[in-house]
């Protein structure tokens, strides 16, 4: 069944259509928000809600846009809300949250998968919100950089400079790694 | 390796450099090695973020997802329900409370008129005549 079908099938009322397009967009929305706050329970939550609010706006979902991007969109403005959040949070709380933990300089032979993936996430981590929305759409999802603009609704020289400024300092983040690598 | 090489090293990846500004980056990488390990080390850092992501959240996802929204769904029936039969109550236990009220106006009274459904008091005969008389009195 294509998607299209599935979308119309889903608006009619479908679950089980509305469930195989959760199963087709989980990765997609996994890598954004997992890009933006990390793997915890919050990105799980995130995730729940990206989904929770697709299906309550499926109705009036026009099919203008692509479904990747549309729920792209969404995930990014969750995951920025979740980021205010937690700054707030962290106003008044001391947080157990990882974010801001450093990046450990050495690794040893055995590191592993999900020892480079938390690498990697730790330093996407130390990004402001803004630059870490575009190093997500356009360097882990894959999206040009036109595309990020209209996602993020700002203009192309913005997100043309922040990316540049973002991979310089995920490259000082991730130098040690890269170095023993 | 100066700045505005390094600039134009990042720029290159995500954008289309002038024609100018690409021949003197192609330029600088033939005769800078370090600048291009610096592309290498760019490209490597690219390939890491594009690969050692995660793609997926904890296991059952989408059955989490169905039934928080079975649950809303669910919820959401439940209210309006709810709401349904608490108004049906109320304009039962109103209806009930009027008819009360009617048949006990409508005791004693020895005719049937809207006052003496509405529970409004009959002036009796006395009391005519004397709000008459107080108006021809007031009259010049």
């Amino acid at each position: 069944m294509t998607e299209q079908e599935l979308i119309k099938q889903a608006k009619n009322g479908s679950t089980a259509a509305f469930g195989e397009l959760v199963k087709k967009y989980e990765a997609l929305v996994a890598a954004t928000v997992v890009g933006m706050l990390g793997s915890c329970q919050s990105a799980d939550d995130v995730g729940q809600e990206v989904f929770i609010r697709f299906f309550k706006y499926l109705k009036s979902f026009r099919e203008d846009a692509s479904l990747g991007t549309y729920l792209t969109r969404i995930a990014i403005n969750l995951s920025i809300n979740e980021l205010n959040r937690r700054k707030r949070r962290r106003l008044f709380f001391v947080s157990s949250d990882e974010e801001g933990s450093p990046v450990p300089a050495h690794h040893d032979d055995s590191v592993n998968r999900n020892e480079t993936q938390n690498l990697v996430h730790k330093a996407i981590k130390k990004l402001d919100p803004n630059f870490r929305a575009v190093v997500v759409l356009r360097l882990i999802e894959g999206y040009s950089t036109d595309e990020t603009a209209k996602i993020l609704n700002v203009p192309l020289g913005t997100v043309l400079s922040r990316l540049s400024r973002a991979q310089r300092k995920l490259r000082e983040h991730l130098a040690p790694y890269m170095e023993e690598a | 390796m100066n700045e505005r090489m390094m600039n134009l090293l990042y720029r290159s990846f995500d954008e289309k450099l002038p024609p100018g500004e690409e021949e003197i980056l192609s330029q600088a990488l033939v005769s800078d090695e370090a600048l291009r390990a610096e592309k290498a080390r760019i490209e490597e850092m690219r390939g890491l973020l594009r690969d050692k992501t995660v793609r997926s959240f904890d296991p059952f996802f989408p059955a989490r997802v169905m039934r928080r929204i079975e649950d809303m769904q669910g919820a959401g029936g439940n209210f309006m329900e709810s709401m349904l039969w608490s108004f049906k109550l109320v304009a039962m236990a109103a209806m009930f409370l009027i008819a009360i009220l009617v048949s006990q106006s409508l005791t004693g009274q020895s005719q049937f008129s809207l006052d003496s459904v509405l529970g409004l008091p009959q002036p009796s005969l006395e009391e005519t005549w004397s709000l008459d008389f107080q108006v021809q009195e007031n009259t010049p």
